[in-house]
């Protein structure tokens, strides 16, 4: 039944999408980002107590090809009025090309959140960085200044894609140096000894190690670290809220590749909506369709189609 | 006369000593007392100060001198611990930077000591303004030792 309160929904929102009031974003954008399909690997290795090796599976997902820039992240600032993060104003590392730094991990998951993905798990992140091979480091089993941004080689952070001879096995820049990134989960040095094999997201809680607070995970290494910390499964941490010694640290983000078909859904579904409030009902009818076909249980759009149907019928 | 008999006369010579003292002769030479006028210039010329340039200043041996002394190596005990706490400093600053600490569990009693390092630091400070000699040195070694902790510290590597 087509009542006064979903046509006036129907109608506001349209209205809205109309004139810009709302912007929705129908889903995150892939561009710049690559699909890592799904898959097992072997993640941790035996350099260190806490990198226990243990087999995960992983659903397929996206990453993004490179770190978050300064110029991205001046989109994010100026877009949802968040404060600049430290070493903004630093000449140093400040270039648009260059990697945002100084960033909390609230920060980051803030950005994520904004494009409509979010921040990777530690094991989305690892099998990344190891490639198809699962290789010690993105390039292979050696280390040296021409794959990576390390040792205070440059002196500075490197833009997001430099160092192509770095690239990982699946296509992702700067994984090893230039900054460390955040990731999602948090750290416990024993978890790699209980985690699932599937999709593990960390565990639940963070561990307050000597009551300074619970800290998050950090990969890859950065300008400033030894060769000792670019190893893809080594492990470091910062409280979450902390951007101390964030000269060097960063992140990228994530999107499940189920997120990215959701989103491709409820594009199809404002779609419909939209095209009700112009009265174009064979349209609204084209993409309700569209997405009943990806989501053929959900109530709302089927009701919704009954609906156009009213109308096309009259 | 015989040898190694003294006797006593007033002294004809006209020398300040010979003047006022008896000076008994012995085998022809000028005796006073049982002191040669040899020995006795000899001993003159050790107890006399020598001049200043000969000779180290003793602490205590001119007020004058010896505060501005003190201070001074106070200051330098000092300057040294907050040399330490400095070193202190940077090698977990590295460690910290470069992700190299062994765990969060260290990376937190490192936090603790440099922070208390700094407050001993503080107060060192404090005590050599008051010239407190002793709390400077118990200050300063403090400061030392928990500074060397620190290296150490930040130095380990995760297992």
């Amino acid at each position: 039944m087509y009542t006064l309160l979903q046509s006036t929904k129907v109608v506001f929102i349209s209205l809205a999408v109309t004139v810009g009031l709302v912007s929705i974003t129908w889903g995150a954008d892939t561009t710049d980002m690559v699909l890592i399909p799904e898959g097992e690997f072997t993640m941790g290795s035996k350099h260190h107590g806490d990198e226990q090796p243990h087999n995960v599976v992983l659903n397929a997902y996206y990453l993004d090809k490179y770190e978050v820039s300064n110029a991205h992240y001046r989109d994010f600032m100026q877009a949802a009025d968040h404060p600049a993060p430290a070493y903004w104003d630093d000449p140093r590392l400040n270039k648009p090309a260059q990697p945002v730094v100084g960033v909390n991990w609230h920060d980051a998951t803030a950005y994520c959140q904004w494009t409509g993905k979010r921040l990777p798990t530690e094991a989305e992140w690892e099998r990344a960085a190891k490639g198809p091979d699962g290789s010690p480091f993105p390039w292979g089993t050696t280390i040296d200044h021409s794959r990576a941004n390390y040792g205070q080689h440059e002196g500075k952070t490197t833009p997001v894609d430099s160092y192509p001879n770095g690239v990982s096995g699946y296509g992702v820049h700067n994984m090893a140096g230039n900054v460390f990134e955040w990731v999602h989960d948090w750290y416990d040095p024993h978890y790699f000894q209980v985690s699932p094999a599937l999709n593990p997201q960390g565990p639940a809680a963070g561990y307050n190690f000597a009551n300074q607070g619970p800290v998050k995970v950090l990969k890859g290494g950065s300008w400033l670290a030894p060769e000792t910390s670019l190893h893809s499964s080594h492990r470091f941490w910062n409280q979450p809220e902390n951007n101390s010694y964030g000269v060097g640290l960063g992140f990228r983000c994530a999107m499940s590749a189920a997120q990215e078909d959701r989103s491709i859904v409820q594009h199809e579904f404002m779609g419909a909506l939209i095209s009700m409030g112009k009265e174009q009902w064979n349209e609204a009818l084209q993409s309700i369709d569209r997405a009943i076909k990806q989501d053929p249980e959900n109530k709302e759009y089927q009701q919704t189609r009954m609906i156009i149907m009213q109308q096309i019928q009259q | 006369m015989t040898r190694g008999h003294h006797q006593s006369r007033v002294c004809k010579d006209r020398t300040p000593i010979g003047r006022h003292m008896l000076v008994p002769e012995r085998d022809g030479r000028r005796v006073v007392g049982r002191l040669s006028l040899r020995m006795m210039l000899a001993m003159a010329l050790v107890a006399w100060p020598p001049p200043s340039f000969l000779h180290t200043q003793e602490v205590g041996a001119d007020p004058a001198v010896a505060p501005v002394l003190q201070q001074d190596a106070l200051q330098d005990a000092v300057s040294r611990a907050g040399r330490n706490v400095e070193e202190a400093w940077e090698a977990f600053h590295r460690a910290a930077l470069g992700g190299t600490l062994a765990s969060p569990a260290i990376q937190a009693k490192i936090e603790r000591d440099l922070h208390e390092a700094r407050r001993l630091l503080a107060a060192a400070r404090a005590a050599a303004q008051i010239s407190d000699h002793r709390a400077v040195s118990t200050y300063t070694r403090r400061i030392e030792d928990m500074s060397a902790r620190i290296q150490h510290d930040s130095r380990m590597r995760k297992p």
